[in-house]
């Protein structure tokens, strides 16, 4: 560099002197932030570790409301349950009457049911089905 | 080889071990001891955290912003790491964030002076459209101490995005080289010529500083 001796030594002291005068100042004003400002500053720093740390919370609570819930339906279940429900002698007894019905017809049979009449008398009538002599067999 | 250079021999500014003759003088920043929970570690930081951001933003709430939106990033990303890695994440992501609001800025000045929406004071400058900060009540601080900062902060505005940054986190803070560059995402050889080049803008503005 072709900077004179001198100006370089002067620009050194130059410099030290603004470096002391801008720390000087600087570490004055960090010390007298006003009130209101710091207060403020601790807020930001509480919210900034409470908005780190509520997921974590988030991730207890979660899985005890779950098993708190569970626990929650089944009492439900089980309490509600013997009211709606018949019990075991009744559904006994809806059996057994079950079982003295006639079975369900079927349908081919139907017409059999409505015409029950026609087919006792026809079978009343004798050799109605039997062929005359002579006739084609 | 400019003055940062020969100054900056051990890459030691915060540190004793400064070489430059005209610096080895200067105060050194006060010993932080490291913290060892991230609670700790913001409550010792936040207020220069917010000086920083207020001198590179001139407004007192978007450098709120700025500091909560770097705390938030730095515990629920890096707080897993060791303690003694944190005060460069946090600067390094502060960086990023003040960068971001001063884009934004910038983006919506642009927009306001093409819509001939921006405001111009009594010499037809243009205002910013942001409000003035305010400054709030403050006994404790001194009217001196005010102005001073107050000149110093309007001064580092001044200056170009990455010295500012080189300035704030190598003189300010006391980071060394290696550590402003890292905070910065840049070489060491960036750093001192952003450095240089900041403390030639800034030395004839010491005056206004007393």
């Amino acid at each position: 560099m072709n900077t004179s001796p001198d100006k370089s030594d002067r620009n050194l002291a130059a410099d030290h002197e603004l470096i002391s005068r801008a720390r000087d100042i600087y570490a004055q004003a960090c010390a007298n932030v006003d009130s209101r400002t710091h207060a403020r500053l601790g807020a930001a720093r509480r919210n900034a570790l409470d908005a780190v740390h509520a997921p974590s919370r988030q991730r207890l609570w979660l899985p005890a409301a779950g098993a708190v819930a569970a626990c929650a339906l089944a009492l439900g279940v089980v309490w509600l349950r013997p009211a709606s429900a018949p019990s075991s002698a009744q559904n006994q007894r809806a059996a057994l009457a079950d079982a003295e019905l006639p079975p369900d017809a079927d349908p081919r049979q139907l017409d059999l049911y409505q015409n029950l009449d026609f087919y006792q008398w026809l079978a009343q009538q004798p050799n109605a089905h039997a062929p005359e002599n002579g006739a084609p067999q | 080889m400019n003055e940062v250079d020969a100054l900056d021999g051990d890459g030691g500014f915060g540190s004793m071990s400064w070489a430059g003759p005209a610096l080895a003088e200067a105060p050194v920043p006060m010993a932080r001891p490291v913290a060892r929970t991230i609670e700790a570690f913001l409550a010792s930081i936040e207020r220069r955290a917010w000086r920083v951001a207020e001198m590179a933003l001139n407004d007192a709430d978007e450098a709120l912003d700025a500091v909560q939106d770097t705390m938030l990033r730095l515990v629920r990303h890096y707080s897993d790491k060791p303690a003694e890695e944190w005060p460069l994440l946090f600067w390094g992501i502060l960086r990023r964030r003040i960068t971001d609001l001063q884009r934004r800025r910038t983006v919506r000045n642009r927009i306001m002076v093409w819509t001939g929406r921006a405001q111009h004071d009594e010499d037809g400058g243009e205002l910013p459209m942001w409000d003035a900060p305010d400054p709030g009540p403050d006994p404790a601080r001194a009217l001196a101490s005010r102005q001073s900062f107050a000149a110093m902060s309007a001064a580092i505005r001044q200056l170009p995005r990455r010295q500012q940054q080189a300035f704030m986190l190598r003189v300010l803070e006391g980071l060394d080289v290696a550590e402003t560059a890292r905070a910065m995402g840049c070489s060491e050889g960036s750093v001192k010529t952003h450095l240089s080049r900041a403390l030639d803008a800034l030395r004839g503005k010491l005056e206004a500083w007393r």
